[in-house]
């Protein structure tokens, strides 16, 4: 993984290239929704898919090679549980995508390591829901799958891909972050948290119910969690409040659906219907245009809350919560409240 | 010079892709980023594995009309950057 880019003033001007040109930089692609889990945070609603077949993924990268895509995320769903995986890895290799893969690892053995190497696929990234069998596999509605993401992991140490693990903090899992940290630590693999959850794809918030209430947050260490420093960096300066979705980020479903990105869940056109240039560039959505044209003036309440420093919202979670691309996220405010309480808390 | 009968193939490990009118190259492990611009753009798009450098040379004469005597230099000059770089081998070498 790139540490300390030996260029990273080229990639500076790389980024504001394909900014000016709204260019699709990076893309994921839900290549399926099916999966052996059920886990009780998801936020896709599983319905049966008419999946893209290998020919329309084939296509689908052709054109975003013609867009000038670097990055793609294959995720899921679970998405080794699709046959022919190894042929659309095979695929996105050939174009020469810098690949990601987002999995539970329950799917995962040798063979998928094998592939994993022969694609040269340099990332790999796993859920952690829990510190043992007990909560991960009862958050994920799965019997055995800590052990198979901890034969994963195992398995990946013999290659050379960087392994990452992911973890949403929610009520039934939060009682173990500190050995979820530990754990991570003893494997020697990276390890990032998250306390945000995801509305359902329609826009349901059932599944935030499950987050953390604000006399719990308070008396965590600010330490064990990734809180706003996602957007201390300066090249992410004010995301929360426009972010590269729509511009140089993109989405796209395992029908083909297109969405500015995987989490601002409107479709903005359908790849079986017209190209990727049509829907991205020629005849943009009215949405879309409106997401390119918004200003950071725009966001009236957040612009001056003295909580920016603290606030991790994601607009395409913002969205999902209110229907609007302007608004404040209540879960995003919620949490800036309890974590200025909790650092308050540490610091006395 | 020797480059001139050497035939350029491009490393097949590079990330390419075009952006408006230029071409943007990544290695393979994302460290090094190079962005080509307005000649070099041409020049890139006529290594096909086939042509000379010198052959190259002189269809970039052609379209840019120049001299050869002006040109040589500047496009030997971006064919040894291009291999130092590790952008192009060159594997094969034409017999005259």
């Amino acid at each position: 993984m790139r540490e300390k880019s030996v260029n990273d003033n080229l990639h500076a001007q790389l980024n504001k290239k394909y900014r000016e040109q709204n260019r699709i930089h990076s893309v994921l692609y839900e290549v399926t929704h099916r999966c052996p889990c059920n886990c009780i945070h998801c936020f896709l609603l599983k319905e049966p898919k008419n999946e893209l077949n290998i020919d329309e993924i084939n296509q689908l990268f052709l054109q975003l090679v013609k867009e000038g895509t670097i990055e793609i995320a294959l995720s899921g769903g679970e998405p080794f549980i699709r046959k022919d995986f190894p042929q659309i890895l095979s695929s996105a290799a050939q174009h020469r995508f810098f690949i990601t893969i987002l999995t539970t690892g329950i799917l995962f053995g040798k063979p998928e390591a094998r592939l994993l190497e022969k694609n040269h696929i340099k990332k790999i990234e796993f859920s952690l829901l829990g510190a043992g069998p007990e909560t991960h596999d009862s958050i994920m509605n799965f019997k055995g799958a800590f052990n198979r993401l901890i034969g994963a992991i195992r398995i990946l140490k013999n290659y050379p891909v960087f392994i990452a693990l992911k973890a949403t903090v929610i009520n039934q899992n939060v009682h173990e972050l500190d050995a979820m940290w530990k754990l991570a630590e003893k494997l020697e693999i990276h390890f990032s948290t998250s306390l945000s959850i995801t509305p359902r794809e329609n826009g349901d918030k059932t599944p935030q119910k499950l987050g953390l209430a604000y006399d719990e947050i308070i008396k965590l260490n600010p330490d064990l969690l990734d809180f706003a420093p996602l957007y201390s960096n300066e090249s992410l300066k004010n995301a929360h409040l426009l972010c590269r979705a729509g511009c140089t980020v993109g989405g796209i479903s395992p029908e083909g659906d297109i969405f500015p990105c995987i989490l601002m869940r409107h479709k903005i056109g359908n790849i079986r219907k017209n190209t990727l240039e049509e829907i991205w560039h020629l005849h943009p959505d009215p949405f879309l245009k409106r997401l390119r044209n918004l200003e950071e003036k725009d966001h009236t309440r957040c612009i001056n809350c003295e909580l920016l420093s603290l606030c991790s919202r994601c607009p395409g979670i913002s969205y999902l919560e209110t229907g609007d691309l302007s608004l404040h996220s209540p879960i995003a405010c919620f949490h800036a409240k309890a974590m200025k309480k909790a650092i308050e808390m540490q610091n006395t | 010079m020797e480059i001139l009968k050497s035939i350029p193939e491009i490393n097949n490990q590079l990330t390419i892709r075009e952006i408006g009118e230029d071409i943007i190259i990544l290695s393979e492990d994302d460290l090094e980023i190079h962005n080509l611009e307005g000649t070099a753009v041409f020049l890139w798009k006529c290594i096909n594995g086939k042509s000379t450098v010198k052959q190259i040379l002189k269809k970039l004469c052609d379209e840019y009309e120049v001299s050869s005597e002006q040109a040589e230099s500047d496009v030997i000059e971006f064919f040894k950057e291009c291999k130092i770089k590790k952008l192009v081998s060159f594997l094969h070498e034409k017999k005259d």
